[in-house]
């Protein structure tokens, strides 16, 4: 008898029910961390080391919320990390789109650079954090915007990315532009990048991340209130005294946020970025 | 015809005087308070700078005292210090011996208006270093107790009689343990350090050496010292460390912390919070800690005028009276301490206790040792160990005097 | 100046604009970076005064020292717990993940949801849930009478205990974060495999034991194995969580290698000093890079 259209083709059997039934549960346990920072930045400061813990905030309230808020600069140091998460991500798109690109030509040395390239991922940032800082000193450029864009300006991995990708435009696609008189950069801008939309958006996606969450270089090469960065400005809440975890974690949502709300948005793009580094080697 | 020239050349030479004359001279000034003493001092400022037009200080926040103690040591470095810091005593040693602060005893002797005899001499002579004055005593604070009424009287004691002696603290304490199971008398959270040096001195032991030659944490009176505290944590009456989270939950009814933490641990008590003084073993000892004032020294001298101008400003006794009470800090000054006794240490009490321990302060580097936190951190972990790890007293003790020699020595 | 050559000339250029900007970062940030780090090693410098030339003595210092011994055990003993576990849970994530045929992308975006969050913010969740006194996952464990009351084990001490809690404390934190983005890997890597291999051993009576260990695992492994050597290296650089929930005590019993650089470097102004400690680092972990590099290299091969 074929089919009631009305339903799907196969039924779900008690042991799928079961399954997905167990899966949503252990995701949703798997991210009670994250449901628990919602509840604590809910409570108020008398109810926060309340013991036992209440699971569910009593009298849930904004004070913390507001307190944490008001508890430092918090629009000057989301500016401050909002531009820097902008522009490294612009600017390591347009270094690594042509980086990545030029180096799918054959030309004298490209191996070398190739290699040049690749070669910094030997290189853990953790271990140069002291020499970088020393560089800085040199530069002048402690507690400067410089310090905080320009190292990441660029990477070996989304050079690679672009490369990887450039290598598979069909050949016919350069000829025929190089026919019609386009130079190089012409193609590169108004062909190969607009076809290379998909590495961009990881690309980008990946250094915003990144940059937002970034906290040890920040730590150690920005030590002015006014540059501060949000990470960072975490600390504000600690002190001698114990930490004020109702306000803590009021602040902890709202400066995840951002990378929260970007990730469900762009999660495609995300997953398929993390994955590809896999299927790279 | 030559009267109005004249005239002229006048009035442009009498206004192009007079704006300069008025152009004040910018002061930077670095300070190391957040929070809600962060909008105090920034209020403290724009008053001053309203009330005169020849300088205008410039604040900016540094961030905490580490943090702002790397950047200041940065700057002096690549030669662009600020005019003035507020940063905390026990970072000064270093930059005196770098020589980058001013010494201001000058400045006290020539102005009249500076009240020095106004000032509470123990913590005057706190910035006072090889003879010279150094900095000017600004955000005071010392360590105190502060403990749970309702616990006491639960546990049959009077919530209202701190005991005075550690014995009694560790009688109190094993009758508060007794009041469930995971419940504490005493915490043991020494916040940067300053606490175990408290608490040791209150045993009539020390730690350094007044020549800074050695530390002293072998000597008999320390081991018995740190060897009390141990009985009291192996015994289950005291717990060390998580002091606020401990607390405030109330599973302990003690603890030592800044009266700075007044503010704080007072609006998130659930429970009759009380504070007592320290008690006391052989003697009663606490120490001061906080911070000062500073001027450096690579500057004009009427930048400098203006710098002594602002830190006159900041220690006059309105001043220290209001800081005092918008912060909990305790003030510098006799005359404003009377003031706080008819305001804020009349409305709360407990505000009083940081100056009952007036009598018996010590700075914390008293010696004005550089390498003073170095040292510190070695003790720190020494601790650590022994009440964590179960190490034996003397041997870790002994083991951390080794590690602490190695620092002097490499650093004389 | 003839056509053929003109274009060589713009082509040139071309090349030569396009990497320079991202070959002067490289090389003065990364390259240069690690000889001027290797150059300050050789040095005493505590940034108040003038670098002073002291030869090895560092390097001296540094291997008669035991708290650079405690750091070298301190970060093996937490990559020898945190690799394991990241890589079978992620693996187990991944093959679930596999077999959710319904709302695939809801259960990865959840299980990636703690790996987008920052690692400040993940330790001071974790830090705030194994508080001991009013942290909410003590209360759990007592009150199924995991530990006897009053009693508790030094282990629930959790960030405050050197013996175990505060290593467990930072694992709990590194795994939670680290599960997800290594499910995807996997997944994508199970997602390779084709799927006649499966329906061909289904047909020759195979269960679905026999399946994972006959088709799965060694299709699976040159994936697993380079999500391996980068989980090392992750491992060895774990900085962020110690940092935050212990400043790597208590008693330095998580004083990781990046906490001890840190510290020396920027606590204690030894520049020299933690400059000889990074470049040990270096060398360690470019062992297991160039590992990583060689199989990679030869997948590429492969394929």
């Amino acid at each position: 008898m074929s089919g009631n259209k009305s339903l799907p083709n196969k039924g779900f059997s008690v042991g799928q029910i079961l399954f997905y039934a167990a899966m949503t549960v252990f995701v949703v346990i798997y991210n009670y961390p994250l449901i628990w920072m919602l509840v604590t930045g809910f409570k108020n400061s008398h109810e926060v080391y309340a013991y036992p813990p209440n699971v569910w905030p009593r009298n849930p309230v904004f004070s913390s919320f507001v307190e944490a808020w008001t508890a430092a600069d918090w629009p000057r140091y989301m500016g401050n990390t909002l531009f820097v998460a902008t522009a490294v991500p612009l600017l390591k798109i347009l270094l690594s789109a042509f980086a990545g690109f030029v180096l799918t030509y054959k030309f004298k040395g490209a191996k070398i650079i190739l290699i040049l390239v690749l070669g910094t991922m030997m290189i853990p940032d953790e271990t140069t954090l002291v020499a970088k800082y020393l560089l800085m000193k040199q530069l002048g450029w402690v507690n400067t915007y410089w310090a905080l864009i320009v190292p990441g300006a660029t990477g070996a991995f989304s050079i690679f990315l672009y490369r990887q990708f450039f290598m598979t435009l069909p050949r016919d696609l350069a000829d025929a532009a190089a026919m019609d008189g386009c130079g190089d950069f012409r193609y590169l801008l108004s062909i190969g990048l607009p076809l290379a939309k998909s590495t961009s958006l990881t690309v980008g996606l990946l250094s915003f991340i990144d940059e937002w969450n970034s906290t040890l270089w920040p730590l150690i090469i920005i030590n002015n209130d006014k540059m501060r960065m949000v990470q960072i400005a975490l600390k504000v809440f600690s002190d001698d005294g114990g930490t004020t975890w109702n306000q803590l974690m009021a602040a902890c949502c709202f400066v995840s946020l951002p990378v929260i709300a970007l990730f469900v948005i762009l999660q495609k793009q995300f997953i398929a970025g993390v994955a590809s580094t896999g299927i790279k080697g | 015809m030559r009267k109005f020239f004249v005239a002229c050349a006048f009035a442009t030479l009498a206004s192009v005087s007079t704006l300069l004359a008025q152009t004040p001279i910018k002061i930077p000034f670095w300070y190391s308070v957040g929070g809600a003493v962060k909008q105090t001092i920034e209020t403290r400022i724009k008053e001053y700078n309203s009330s005169q037009s020849k300088y205008q200080i410039e604040g900016v926040f540094a961030g905490s005292y580490e943090e702002s103690v790397q950047k200041v040591i940065a700057a002096v470095v690549a030669g662009d210090a600020p005019v003035l810091i507020h940063q905390a005593h026990v970072y000064a040693p270093q930059l005196v011996d770098a020589g980058a602060f001013e010494a201001l005893d000058a400045y006290i002797a020539k102005d009249k208006t500076f009240q020095r005899d106004q000032f509470i001499e123990s913590l005057f002579q706190a910035n006072v270093y090889k003879g010279k004055t150094w900095g000017i005593a600004f955000n005071c604070s010392t360590p105190i107790m502060f403990y749970n009424k309702d616990m006491f009287r639960k546990a049959g004691l009077d919530p209202e009689k701190f005991p005075d002696t550690w014995q009694g603290v560790y009688e109190a304490s094993k009758k508060i343990a007794k009041l469930g199971p995971d419940t504490y008398g005493l915490t043991l959270d020494y916040g940067s350090g300053w606490i175990l040096e408290a608490l040791v001195w209150q045993f009539g032991a020390e730690w350094l050496a007044k020549d800074n030659s050695k530390v002293l944490w072998t000597e008999p009176a320390h081991i018995e010292a740190v060897k009390f505290f141990k009985r009291m944590i192996d015994e289950k009456v005291a717990v060390y460390k998580g002091a606020d989270a401990a607390l405030l939950s109330q599973k302990a009814a003690i603890a030592m912390n800044s009266t700075v933490n007044l503010s704080k641990w007072g609006k998130s008590a659930t429970f009759n919070l009380g504070t007592a003084p320290f008690p006391s073993a052989t003697k009663k000892s606490v120490p001061v800690g906080g911070g000062s004032l500073y001027m450096f020294k690579r500057n004009p001298q009427k930048v400098k005028d203006g710098a002594w101008d602002f830190i006159k400003f900041m220690t006059t006794k309105e001043n220290q009276s209001k800081w005092a009470e918008a912060t909990g800090y305790f003030t510098a000054r006799k005359d404003s301490k009377l003031d706080l006794d008819k305001g804020l240490l009349l409305k709360d009490k407990r505000y009083n206790t940081t100056y009952l321990q007036l009598g018996y302060i010590r700075p914390e580097n008293e010696t004005w040792y550089p390498q003073f936190l170095n040292i510190r951190t070695i003790y720190n972990e020494a601790w650590d160990k022994i009440m964590l790890q179960n190490s034996d007293v003397k041997a870790t003790l002994e083991e951390a005097s080794a590690k602490a020699s190695a620092v002097i020595k490499e650093n004389s | 100046m003839s056509p053929l050559s003109k274009k060589r000339l713009k082509r040139g250029a071309f090349i030569g604009l396009s990497l320079a900007p991202s070959l002067v970062i490289i090389l003065a940030f990364y390259y240069f970076s690690i000889f001027y780090c290797f150059g300050v090693s050789f040095f005493k410098w505590n940034m108040l005064g003038a670098p002073k030339f002291i030869g090895l003595n560092n390097y001296v210092l540094m291997f008669t020292n035991p708290d650079f011994w405690n750091s070298v055990k301190v970060s093996f003993v937490y990559a020898f717990w945190a690799v394991p576990f990241c890589i079978v849970l992620g693996l187990l994530a991944g093959l679930l993940l596999k077999n959710a045929t319904f709302g695939k992308s809801f259960f990865r975006v959840m299980l990636f949801l703690p790996v987008v969050i920052s690692m400040v913010v993940a330790a001071l969740i974790w830090k705030w849930i194994l508080n001991a006194q009013a942290g909410i996952l003590n209360y759990i464990l007592i009150s199924v009478s995991f530990a006897k009351l009053g009693d508790m084990p030094h282990w629930m001490r959790w960030v405050n205990d050197p013996l175990g809690g505060s290593m467990a404390a930072i694992l709990f934190v590194g795994i939670w974060k680290r599960v997800g983005y290594n499910a995807v890997i996997f997944l994508a890597g199970l997602e390779n495999i084709p799927l006649e291999y499966y329906e061909a051993a289904t047909l020759d009576g195979a269960n679905p034991w026999q399946k994972f260990w006959g088709i799965t695992l060694p299709l699976l492994a040159p994936v697993l194995f380079f999500v391996t050597v980068i989980q090392i290296i992750a491992a060895l650089k774990v900085s962020i969580s110690p940092l935050v929930m212990t400043q790597g005590g208590p008693a330095r019993s998580t004083d990781v290698f990046v906490l001890h650089i840190y510290k020396e470097a920027f606590q204690n102004f030894r520049m020299g000093y933690a400059s000889a400690i990074a470049v040990a680092v270096f060398l360690l972990i470019l062992v297991f890079t160039v590992l990583q590099f060689r199989v990679g290299e030869k997948k590429v091969h492969y394929q």
